[in-house]
């Protein structure tokens, strides 16, 4: 079973957790500036040090393969476009994913569902670990991991959770600690990371601070932070439950409604319907669904995962809108 | 989500606009929001990375990577580096940029294995040194030969890694 398909501790309010290591190999300049003949050097060790995860060649996957990668979290939005040889490693279960060829040789990630930042630190350090033992890493004792991108320098590691804020962004409170955060050396943004908005208030929090702080405080601080924000979430559900019940139940259910019964969905309507119908899950105004096949839908539901599982790549707007409406009718 | 221009590329810049009081957002590529003037084509750590001429003094010479074989103007592009050499060659013009980013800090945590153990031994033989200096000083010979050994050890498998 995927990540995704799973939920996991405070799933709520935390939709899953990432750790996610920039590595790049002595001697070889970094990826963009990489000939063909390097590219493929960099893979075959990678692959060689990793031998028991299965490797997808990225140049032999469509546009929209590619994209579902993006949509499912398993790569970076910027991945999609690169033109030299550049792979994806991966376990099982798809917990682990190792991009080479990036924009550093190595990006090893590790996402799990709902808040689990410890469990993919681990699993992070594990594959670099391994691929430590087999390679020489490009490092510098005062700038720590030498990375493409001189904003990566030190630890190279952004640790980040996707997490769900309804109630906190409705009633502006999340501005007020959106300053805080910056203090703190964390960023929030939207939930495909640089550049992306947030949608159906799903953000992106990670640490913006590479250089000077350990990758076990950094987490701490992080973790710290994501709680007293769940606290605060949930808090501000029960005020908005409380002041206005019925209002409340009737935007949830018509939501519900809406997906259960309606012939077209964008993409963009179904963010919004997601967040009514998952504060009604959690709030326990809707109990004939749950937040593991809500989890399935907000991956199963974007455009190129939808095309993908039906083989129907290249559909129309419309054509997919419909796919996409009977796809969340049969999941509920 | 594809560009709301071309609907071609995938957008990358969101943008607020506000017409006669209308407020229109944009999700735009690169080269799109470039077209609109909203990007200049530099990213904004292109800024932060420029070399000011006047800090290159007259009699520097003229340096160039020995892995990428890049040069003092070229060797960043938007704000990135082109290699791991780069950064050490380029040391001195990268300081600045690189404090500006991450402030007058060193590197702490996670280390790649093999450097790690070495600069460990590093560290205990340094703390093995002081301590033989301590034990002569205090005319503790015994002690200051068991040290003195220690020392040798370490030393010699430093010489077979």
């Amino acid at each position: 079973m995927a990540w995704f398909d799973r939920t996991g501790k405070d799933s709520d309010v935390v939709l899953s957790s990432r750790v996610r290591l920039a590595r790049n190999i002595k001697d070889y300049p970094f990826a963009p500036m990489l000939d063909e003949t390097g590219a493929n050097e960099i893979i075959e060790k990678v692959r060689s040090a990793l031998d028991d995860y299965s490797v997808t060649d990225m140049r032999t996957k469509s546009h929209t393969e590619r994209r579902s990668y993006v949509e499912k979290h398993l790569i970076s939005p910027a991945f999609v476009n690169v033109s030299t040889p550049h792979v994806l490693l991966t376990n099982e279960d798809m917990t682990d994913a190792v991009m080479v060829c990036e924009e550093d040789h190595l990006r090893i990630q590790s996402i799990h569902a709902g808040l689990a930042l410890r469990e993919a630190y681990s699993a992070a350090c594990a594959i670099d670990d391994r691929i430590d033992a087999s390679v020489t890493y490009a490092y510098n004792e005062k700038l720590g991991y030498l990375t493409h991108c001189p904003t990566n320098l030190g630890t190279g590691m952004r640790a980040s959770v996707m997490i769900f804020l309804p109630a906190l962004t409705q009633t502006k409170v999340l501005h007020s600690y959106a300053s805080q955060l910056e203090k703190l050396g964390l960023t929030l943004r939207g939930m495909y990371g640089e550049g992306s908005q947030a949608k159906a208030y799903i953000y992106q929090i990670s640490n913006s601070i590479t250089m000077g702080i350990t990758e076990e405080e950094t987490i701490s601080k992080l973790e710290s932070v994501v709680n007293q924000l769940i606290a605060s979430e949930r808090k501000t559900r029960e005020n908005m439950k409380n002041d206005d019940y019925d209002r409340m139940c009737d935007k949830v259910m018509r939501a519900e409604g809406l997906m259960r019964s309606a012939y077209m969905i964008s993409s963009g309507e179904f963010l919004k319907l997601f967040a009514d119908v998952k504060l009604g899950v959690d709030l326990g105004i809707i109990t004939d669904t749950d937040d593991k096949k809500l989890s399935e839908l907000l991956i199963g539901a974007m455009p190129a995962t939808l095309m993908l599982a039906s083989s129907r790549e290249g559909l129309s707007d419309a054509e997919r809108d419909k796919l996409r409406a009977s796809y969340i009718k049969g999941m509920l | 989500m594809l560009c709301t221009e071309c609907k071609k590329n995938n957008a990358t810049v969101f943008y607020q606009q506000s017409i006669n009081g209308q407020s229109v957002e944009l999700a735009l590529c690169q080269e799109c929001a470039e077209k609109h003037g909203i990007l200049t084509g530099d990213s904004l750590f292109g800024e932060l990375f420029k070399i000011p001429q006047f800090s290159r003094s007259a009699q520097s010479t003229h340096k160039s990577c020995t892995l990428c074989g890049s040069n003092e103007n070229n060797f960043i592009k938007d704000g990135k580096v082109s290699c791991p050499v780069c950064y050490e060659i380029f040391a001195e013009e990268l300081s600045a940029p690189i404090k500006r980013i991450h402030g007058n800090v060193s590197h702490i945590g996670r280390a790649p294995a093999k450097l790690k153990k070495q600069s460990d031994k590093k560290r205990e033989l340094e703390e093995l040194k002081r301590k033989l200096n301590e034990a002569v000083e205090k005319e503790e010979y015994e002690n200051a030969a068991v040290i003195r050994d220690r020392i040798r050890d370490i030393e010699a498998s430093e010489g077979g890694m």
